[in-house]
């Protein structure tokens, strides 16, 4: 190849694209249809839906804008590979910085407990789940899920590919599993989101951890289908990478949140 | 050449808009790639086969031990300008900028026209010669071009 038509640096200029503005109007949408919804104003809710379409549509076709670039046109160079993986990584630490806030917000009542609280942790009245219960299966089946998809990482690294298939489906069994019991003991549990600092907390911390459990599984649900379909190769796999990154992530977020809300909170 | 200026760049902006309707649209080719399931097989393709475009050029590149970013093209090693073989700029109009680096600070740069149908002109003292060649067809920017 001559490179005579190609760019003389390495970096994605991307072409221009509608997804950002429809995205930012998409979630102006949202983010009024829900106040309008809460409020109980005349088509709110629609509102809402109509939002957090946009919203979803709004990820799906810019993401898959992205797999094109990449994939199909050959846009990823290793320098954008760089700025992407420093990208991915600082997401994940945004994400760490969200919820440090969620374990302050359970910390700070917990390690002084209030009078209003009985002074003791957990407080009066609340009846806690036992951590060796559901909880414990819970963090061995999310820990195992850590060690299924480094197995289908080593699979790419070995260019197996139907073993990384299969490594990846048992990593995306094991997290629908982890959701449906973590949304049984939900339905389950003998306090709620109500009752008072330790429901509060308890199921704000642990439902934003389903919730990113809820987007991991979608990540490698995707990798899965990309696999299938051949994009990745054993030396170029960022996707891959950014999806387990993020897993392991959601597993040390459970693992904080198994020692210090059920084991620590509910002695 | 103000309004050429602006046909160039809303003709430059319609095309860019209309490849990527295309490609949105999925009526564009784009090259003759395409994946599926049953396509791909049981093997993984190897990063040298797997790879398109710029990402293949920088393979191949790193392949022959070059890095193409910054060695190993043509214009990166391009001779000096002199007045017998200068620099030839080309150009959609009679008349283009051109901006040399002073050699002691590369932060500063002189800027200057180059005319069609003047002779190779240097910019800067002790700098290369530039001379203007007028071309029609956009695509030919990038073909080598000598003085004749």
């Amino acid at each position: 190849m001559s490179g005579s038509t190609l760019q003389r640096h390495p970096f994605h200029l991307v072409d221009p694209s509608p997804w950002p503005i429809f995205g930012s109007l998409s979630a102006l949408c949202t983010t009024i249809g829900a106040v309008m919804w809460m409020h109980s104003y005349v088509n709110g809710g629609f509102m809402f839906a109509f939002g957090f379409a946009g919203l979803l549509y709004t990820m799906a076709v810019w993401w898959r804008d992205i797999v094109k670039e990449a994939t199909y046109e050959g846009h990823h160079t290793v320098a954008v590979q760089t700025g992407l993986r420093w990208g991915m990584i600082l997401f994940i630490v945004s994400e760490i910085m969200f919820f440090f806030a969620f374990f302050w917000a359970f910390f700070h009542p917990s390690i002084a407990p209030g009078i209003d609280l009985g002074g003791i942790w957990p407080p009066k009245g609340i009846e806690v789940l036992s951590p060796w219960e559901v909880p414990l299966l819970n963090t061995l089946i999310l820990l195992l899920s850590g060690a299924s998809v480094t197995w289908a990482h080593h699979a790419i690294l070995c260019g197996e590919k139907q073993q990384t298939v299969y490594a990846l489906g048992v990593t995306i069994i094991l997290a629908i599993i982890f959701t449906g019991l973590q949304g049984l003991e939900y339905v389950e549990a003998p306090f709620s989101i109500s009752d008072g600092v330790y429901g509060c907390t308890f199921f704000l911390a642990t439902g934003f951890h389903g919730f990113h459990v809820f987007v991991g599984t979608v990540f490698l649900t995707v990798c899965l289908f990309r696999q299938s379909f051949g994009h990745f190769t054993p030396s170029h796999h960022f996707g891959f990478e950014a999806a387990a990154w993020y897993w392991h992530f959601v597993d040390v977020v459970w693992l904080f949140l198994f020692v210090s809300i059920y084991w620590w909170g509910g002695q | 050449m103000a309004s050429s200026c602006v046909r160039q760049l809303g003709t430059n902006v319609l095309r860019r808009i209309a490849s990527y309707s295309a490609i949105v649209g999925g009526t564009q080719q784009l090259g003759k790639r395409s994946f599926s399931a049953a396509k791909s097989g049981d093997s993984m393709m190897e990063a040298q086969e797997h790879a398109t475009g710029l990402e293949k050029a920088e393979k191949d590149g790193a392949a022959r031990g070059v890095n193409i970013f910054t060695e190993g093209e043509a214009w990166l090693q391009a001779p000096f300008g002199t007045p017998e073989k200068p620099v030839v700029v080309t150009s959609s109009f009679s008349e283009r900028i051109v901006g040399v680096t002073d050699p002691e600070d590369d932060s500063i740069v002189v800027w200057d026209f180059i005319r069609q149908g003047e002779p190779p002109k240097q910019i800067i003292e002790n700098g290369e010669y530039f001379v203007l060649k007028k071309i029609d067809n956009p695509e030919d920017h990038f073909v080598p071009h000598s003085w004749p």
